[in-house]
Order: structure tokens, then C-alpha cells, then sequence
């Protein structure tokens, strides 16, 4: 499997703290495309339909990553300078191999292009955790013990 | 090079309940008038709504409107704005507004919609889905004569993911008090729009869309509202913050939630969510919810305007269960009950049709809810709202004045009636012109103003927040004259902040915004306390997060200018359709002649409203606006100058025009 080659840096998210209130997928959108639009955001927040219980799906940038492992086009790089896993647009064919491959449902196909995205911490200054307003959103370098089994 | 256009999604939805068709059309030139929301459905009212028109006609319209900044990163602006004919509205049932909070309105944009005009009358019930592009009306047979609470898991358990606006049981049986929810505890409460959506038998509204909102200058933009959010941001920012209650976490896995979906205020003292809460009147039960401001009041306050105790968790179940019946927390809170408490103590009430009346018992409140929702006994009356219901009764009228400020609503930061929020002369005074010129409690003007000060003040928040002295000089920067906040200034300078807070009611509820965060003007974060972010002055940041989303290019003074034609044109509809004048803002004047609650430090006394000095003040605001100190009317030149000629044309057929 594809490791890191260096320590990666990944967001962390406080089920407690999270009110729910999806800023940060309104800013990965705006941040990513131009546009608010949580529909192609990078982290999924999703709270039920009153408002009660709160989920989300984020990228751990594992050392080993099994998104790259299952990419047949080896899309999906280890940024050493960054620090995450990118997706190459360029070679990647949405056939969304990453996308099963995931356990933490991080990584998926764009509906509106068709190709895998993912977490790219804004290169560098991650937008949602700037923004979250409840403090729900960290950001941490990969500690021992955090995701050994990913 | 034509700019990127942004904010606006480009259309309105059109509904005709009666015939079945719906339509589309253009929004981004009416959006460039009236900005949207509030400001929108105003033009959309003039054009549409005759003199004549009656809440529960037909052709009363029903507009459901976002705006410029709903569901973008601009903090707090998740909000919808529904305006229609009042039927709670009294004595004349005049088209106004009320906000909702939640995760529909930004839905609503991301399935490409400005507004939804909502216009006829179903044959049967029926409920509206707008899934992006497709739209269609549904059959509500078995939605009809469930809770908001329950109408809401139906639909999503069928269309995954949607957001309903809903109606209850209130609703569908047009109380004047019933209310258009989404989750718990957020409501369009004030108005009494629900028993529009009943009469026009909509049970609810549901959003599911997948697209997005394009962003004029989309790095500018998230560069300006990343730093409006820290400005925002609670702990050094607004004094008075309740710390999370650690014991009902444990008890009943309390969580803080947003009222605005992008709710930059985590640490809000007006809304908690909590799971999982075991029902007292309903043992059998338990209960997950919001608790947002007055609904929070219904467990009592013993000793104070809220003189009852059902306790916490009875208190809890009674705001779901009348939340999930649609019942207006505030009408019941603020005016109903207290007013029903104080004919009791007076003898003029003896029981509720055999029930004892006793606010300390829970399964009293739960009867009463079921006979206004159910029209039974006095319910049939109450169902009517306080103020209709003490004529029908022939009960207590002279104490309604006690509860009710004017237009047939509860008091709001007027100074009188519920201690809860203390706020003292002369602040009330902008108070008492922003209800002379309201169509309805005016929350989103008066948090604004006195809510802000007083929230600021030493009075409010010893050592939290800022000296008498310091807001007078924040005062000076933002209205231009200190006097306009100074605690010695009497009736100096008052109209000034009423016609600044006016138009930023209507730059709130069009663009849309939470009036609880904006305007933003003190701060302990600057050295003159004077509210900034990245460059920017705090009272600016509408204009600016307006200007970076949508690309017009425009001046601060002109964004002004759109939220003051808004301001004249609801005027003018309210002259050409209820005959709206001087005499009859000078309604609220005896109100507010009674004596305050609270003694304003500087003055050892407290005050009430001289006829005389708030004659001078009403001239004061009608010449600042550009309107006829006489009728009270905007005058030809003033709609002329806000591009508002045919506005002006058409007033003129229907009174003598003034200059």
C-alpha cells in the first residue's frame, strides 16, 4: 500500500462541539469552485431532518492510503511538501475504485465532473477549520496510535 | 467584459394552488432593486395584492424569499423571509414579514430559487417538493391533521434529505397564531402565516437541491466573511455568554445548535438543543428539540413577569408539543398566558371549560394547547389570538393593553410589560418609532438598536461589556451625533437611529442575515470599540458581503439607497392598501405613555412617553425620511429620487399626492 512519505497532516472533528451548521462545507465549496455549493464540498457534515444528530466524513490523509492503493491510474499522490494525499485530475478516469476503497467515506466522485475529490487542506490553510464557528474542526500531524489500522 | 454575477440564483418560482401551474421567471433584475426576501416580496405585493385583499383570500400571496448572501459563507445567513397578509396583524391585517431560521433557505438556493410566489387555493391538500428542477404538487391527505414535527420525518422519509417548511394542526384550522416551522424550535412565528399556508391547503414546502450559488469575487468574498466570522466569533466579542449547563449535557445530551444554519454564534445563550428529554405530561414519551428564546420560557420563571414553574423538562415538552401543533411561543409567552393568568387573578376567568386553571400544572398548559389548536370550547376564541379573543369573550379587554404593544402583537424591547430584558429611557423612544412604523413587533430594528446597547451596557453586563461613556462615542461614529446614544440625551437625536435601523431591518431580512449578529456595531476587540474586520467597519459588512457575492458595483450610500426604497415602498403599499398615516402610527403612543419598567441610572426616575416631545420626534423622523410630517406619507419627490416613479403614479390614484 502507498505510504506517506512524510508525517501527514489531516483534520480532526469534534462530534460534540459540531453544531451542524455546514459552514465548512460552504467555505470548501467556495474556497474549491467558486461557489456555494455543500453539494461538492470535500467534508460532508450531515444533520438529521431536525436538526438533532450530526455525522461527518473527512479525509484522515492516512500514512498508508487505501484510495491510492486502489487508483488503477496511481491518481492519487503523496504531497511530501503538503503533506496530503492529492488527486490528480489529469490522470484520474472516475472510476471510483478510491471511493470503495475508503473507509472513513472521504474520498468521492464530484457530480458534477465525474472525478474523485478530496481533501487537499486548501494547500495549506485549511478553510473549514479557519471558519467553524463551534471550534469542531482541528487541524493535527498524524499521531501514533490515530488511524494505525487505515 | 461582463462581470461574474453571483448571490442570486436567477429565478422565482411561481405556484398557482388553484389551477395546478407552476411557471418560473427572471429574479436578478428584481433582485437588483430590492436586493431580495423581504425587499422582493414587497415589489411582488404591490404588483399582485389589490386594496382589498384579505389574509385568507386566494389571491392573498404567500412569498417565500432568500436572498443575495442565504447559503453562502457570509456568518448567519441561512435565513428565509415570509411575507404575506396577517392574519394576526390588528386591527388591519397588513401585509408583513417574519424570518425563519434553519437548513431550508440555503436549500431552497441550492435547487436554484430566489422566491416561491404562492398564489390561489388548493382543492385539496397538497404539499409543494421542488427537487431542483423538478417541481411538483403532492397529495397531503395523510400529512393533513399531523405535527410539523411528524409532517417533516414523512416527507424525508420519502424524499432523503430534503428540508421542509411545515404546518401544524394550527394551521390547517387558520388560528391567527399558528406558525410555518422547520426542525425544532425554528419558526416564522410572528405573523400567523401558517393559517395562510392552511386557508391556501399547502401543508408544507420541501427543498432538496444539488446545485450551488455562484460567488461574484469568490476569493475577496470568503476572505471577507472568514473575517467577519472572528469578528463575530462570541467570547471576546458580545458580552453575557452562557457557558454550556454541564449537569442537563450529562442528563440529556445537551447540544448548542444554530438558528442560522450558518450560525457564527456556537456559544449563543438563546438556543440549545437537547436529546433525549423524558416527557412529564406524556411519561410514555421522550423528546429532542430546540429551546430558542421565548419558547425556553414556558417552563415559568416564578417571581417574575413569567409567574409559573412546570419545571425544566415539563417546560421542554410543552414547547415541542406546541411547537409540533404550530403555536406561536412568543403570542403564548408574552401575551396570552399571562394576560389569561392576570383575568383569573381578577376573576373575570373562572376555569378553562371545567379544566382548573393552574399554570403550575402541566396538563393544564397541554388542555389548553389541545382546545386552541382544536377550536374547542374557548379555545374556538383563543385560537383567534389574545387580542381578537378578549372581544369575542367580551373578557379582560382593558388589561390587553398590559401585553400587547400595537398591531396585535406582544411587547418586544419597548420597555413595558415582561422584565426580562431590561432596557430604560431613552433607548424605548427609537423603540416606540420603530413600532409606529412597523406592521409587527419590529425585532429586527429594535435588536439592533436597544437590544445591542442594552446588551453592551453596565447596566446589562457590569465589567463584560462597555461604559455608558464608550457606546456614547461609538454612538457618535456610526449615527453622527453622540446624543443618539448618550444615557442623558432624552429625546435629542432619536430619529436618527430609527431610520438607520430601519433600513438595516430590511438589509437583514432581504439579504438575508440574522438580526441577532447584525448590524455589528461594539466590540471590545478595537481600541475605540467601534465594531471592525480586516479593514472594514462593522456597520459595513452587509454592503460589503453584499457587493463581493453578487459583483454589483456599487457605493455604500447606494446599497443604502435600495434598503430605503424598500423601506418607502412597503410605506406606499401600506398608504394605498390600509390607508397607512400619521394618525395611525400615533397609535402606539399611549402604550408607551405608560411608565417604564426601569430606572435609567443618569435620571433617578422612571419615565413614560411625552405626547408632546414624541410629536417633535415623529416630525423629526418624517422630515429625515423625505415624508409629509402631516399624513405621514412619503412625498412624490422622495419616491422619484428612489426610482420609484411608477410607485408614485400609481399612489396617486388612490390619495392626493403630497410634495
Amino acid at each position: 500500500m502507498p505510504k506517506a512519505a512524510t508525517k501527514p497532516v489531516h483534520i480532526a472533528w469534534d462530534g460534540v462541539k459540531c453544531t451542524g451548521c455546514l459552514s465548512c462545507m460552504v467555505v470548501c465549496s467556495e474556497r474549491h469552485l467558486g461557489m456555494s455549493a455543500p453539494s461538492r464540498s470535500r467534508i460532508r457534515v450531515s444533520a438529521d431532518s431536525l436538526g438533532i444528530d450530526v455525522k461527518a466524513n473527512y479525509c484522515r490523509q492516512c500514512k498508508r492510503a487505501p484510495c491510492a492503493a486502489a487508483c488503477p491510474q496511481e491518481a492519487i499522490q503523496f504531497d511530501a511538501a503538503l503533506r496530503v494525499w492529492l488527486v490528480d485530475e489529469g490522470h484520474c478516469t472516475g472510476c471510483g475504485e478510491c471511493a470503495q476503497a475508503c473507509v472513513f467515506g472521504a474520498i468521492w466522485l464530484d457530480p458534477i465532473t465525474g472525478l474523485a475529490v478530496k481533501c487537499d487542506l486548501c494547500q495549506g490553510a485549511a478553510r473549514c477549520v479557519e471558519i467553524c464557528p463551534a471550534g469542531a474542526l482541528s487541524l493535527v500531524g498524524y499521531e501514533r496510535g490515530d488511524n494505525d489500522d487505515a | 467584459m461582463t462581470p461574474r454575477l453571483g448571490g442570486w440564483t436567477g429565478k422565482n418560482l411561481r405556484v398557482d394552488l388553484t389551477t395546478g401551474r407552476i411557471s418560473t421567471e427572471p429574479s436578478i433584475e428584481l433582485g437588483q432593486r430590492y436586493i431580495g426576501a423581504r425587499g422582493v416580496a414587497a415589489r411582488i405585493a404591490w404588483d399582485e395584492i389589490p386594496p382589498g385583499t384579505m389574509p385568507f383570500d386566494a389571491e392573498n400571496r404567500l412569498i417565500i424569499g432568500v436572498g443575495p448572501l442565504t447559503g453562502t459563507s457570509a456568518p448567519n445567513s441561512s435565513r428565509t423571509t415570509i411575507c404575506s397578509l396577517s392574519p394576526q396583524a390588528y386591527p388591519y391585517e397588513w401585509f408583513s414579514y417574519s424570518s425563519i431560521g434553519g437548513f431550508w433557505g440555503p436549500m431552497l438556493k441550492y435547487a436554484g430559487y430566489d422566491a416561491i410566489i404562492i398564489q390561489g387555493r388548493s382543492p385539496k391538500p397538497v404539499y409543494l417538493l421542488i427537487d431542483d428542477d423538478h417541481v411538483e404538487l403532492k397529495d397531503a391527505g395523510d400529512l393533513w391533521g399531523r405535527g410539523i414535527l411528524e409532517t417533516q420525518r414523512q416527507i424525508v422519509s420519502e424524499i432523503k434529505g430534503a428540508r421542509v417548511l411545515a404546518i401544524g394542526q394550527a394551521g390547517e384550522n387558520l388560528s391567527r397564531i399558528a406558525i410555518i416551522g422547520t426542525g425544532t424550535g425554528s419558526a416564522a412565528g410572528q405573523g400567523g402565516f401558517g393559517a395562510v399556508m392552511g386557508a391556501k391547503r399547502l401543508k408544507a414546502v420541501a427543498v432538496r437541491g444539488s446545485g450551488g450559488v455562484p460567488i461574484a469575487h469568490p476569493q475577496a468574498f470568503s476572505d471577507c466573511t472568514l473575517a467577519i466570522a472572528k469578528e463575530l466569533e462570541a467570547p471576546a466579542g458580545c458580552p453575557r455568554q452562557i457557558k454550556l449547563d454541564v449537569e442537563l449535557a450529562t442528563d440529556f445530551g445537551q447540544r448548542f445548535s444554530a438558528c442560522s444554519q450558518q450560525c457564527a454564534y456556537p456559544r449563543c445563550y438563546i438556543c440549545r438543543g437537547y436529546h433525549k428529554v423524558p416527557g412529564v405530561i406524556h411519561p410514555e414519551m421522550t423528546y429532542e428539540g430546540h429551546l430558542v428564546c421565548e419558547s425556553g420560557l414556558l417552563a415559568g420563571a416564578p417571581g417574575t413577569f413569567y409567574d409559573w414553574n412546570v419545571g425544566f423538562q415539563a417546560g421542554f415538552e410543552l414547547a415541542q408539543i406546541s411547537g409540533d401543533y404550530g403555536l406561536n411561543h412568543w403570542e403564548l409567552g408574552i401575551g396570552m398566558i399571562p394576560w389569561l393568568r392576570r383575568c383569573h387573578q381578577e376573576g373575570l376567568l373562572k376555569d378553562l371549560d371545567g379544566v382548573p386553571f393552574d399554570l403550575d400544572s402541566p396538563h393544564c398548559w397541554d388542555a389548553l394547547f389541545h382546545k386552541i389548536v382544536y377550536r374547542e370550547g374557548i379555545g374556538a376564541a383563543l385560537a383567534e389570538g389574545a387580542v381578537r379573543a378578549a372581544k369575542i369573550l367580551n373578557m379582560g379587554e382593558g388589561l390587553i393593553p398590559d401585553y400587547y404593544t400595537a398591531w396585535g402583537f406582544g411587547g418586544h424591547w419597548d420597555g413595558r410589560g415582561d422584565r426580562a430584558n431590561v432596557i430604560i429611557f431613552p433607548y424605548w423612544l427609537v423603540t416606540a418609532l420603530q413600532w409606529a412604523m412597523s406592521t409587527r413587533d419590529p425585532m429586527s430594528s429594535g435588536h439592533g438598536y436597544a437590544q445591542n446597547i442594552m446588551m453592551w451596557s453596565p447596566m446589562r453586563s457590569p465589567g463584560e461589556g462597555l461604559e455608558w461613556d464608550e457606546l456614547t462615542q461609538v454612538g457618535a461614529m456610526v449615527y453622527g451625533t453622540p446624543q443618539a446614544v448618550d444615557p442623558r440625551s432624552g429625546y435629542d437625536e432619536k430619529a436618527l437611529p430609527a431610520v438607520f435601523h430601519g433600513h438595516r431591518s430590511v438589509m437583514k431580512d432581504s439579504l438575508t442575515l440574522d438580526d441577532q449578529a447584525f448590524p455589528r456595531i461594539y466590540s471590545k476587540k478595537s481600541p475605540d470599540h467601534l465594531a471592525r474586520a480586516a479593514g472594514m467597519l462593522g456597520p459595513s459588512f452587509e454592503y460589503h458581503m453584499f457587493r463581493l457575492a453578487t459583483g454589483m458595483d456599487l457605493s455604500e450610500e447606494e446599497f443604502e439607497r435600495m434598503a430605503e426604497r424598500v423601506f418607502n415602498l412597503e410605506r406606499a403599499l401600506q398608504v394605498r392598501n390600509w390607508q397607512r398615516s400619521r394618525q395611525v402610527d400615533e397609535k402606539v403612543v399611549p402604550y408607551f405613555e405608560r411608565v417604564e419598567n426601569w430606572v435609567n441610572p443618569y435620571l433617578g426616575e422612571s419615565k413614560g412617553l411625552d405626547r408632546q416631545k414624541f410629536a417633535t420626534l415623529l416630525d423629526e423622523y418624517y422630515a429625515l425620511r423625505g415624508w409629509d410630517p402631516a399624513t405621514g406619507r412619503p412625498t412624490r419627490a422622495k419616491l422619484i429620487e428612489l426610482g420609484l416613479k411608477d410607485i408614485a403614479d400609481e399612489l396617486a390614484r388612490y390619495v392626493p399626492p403630497v410634495d
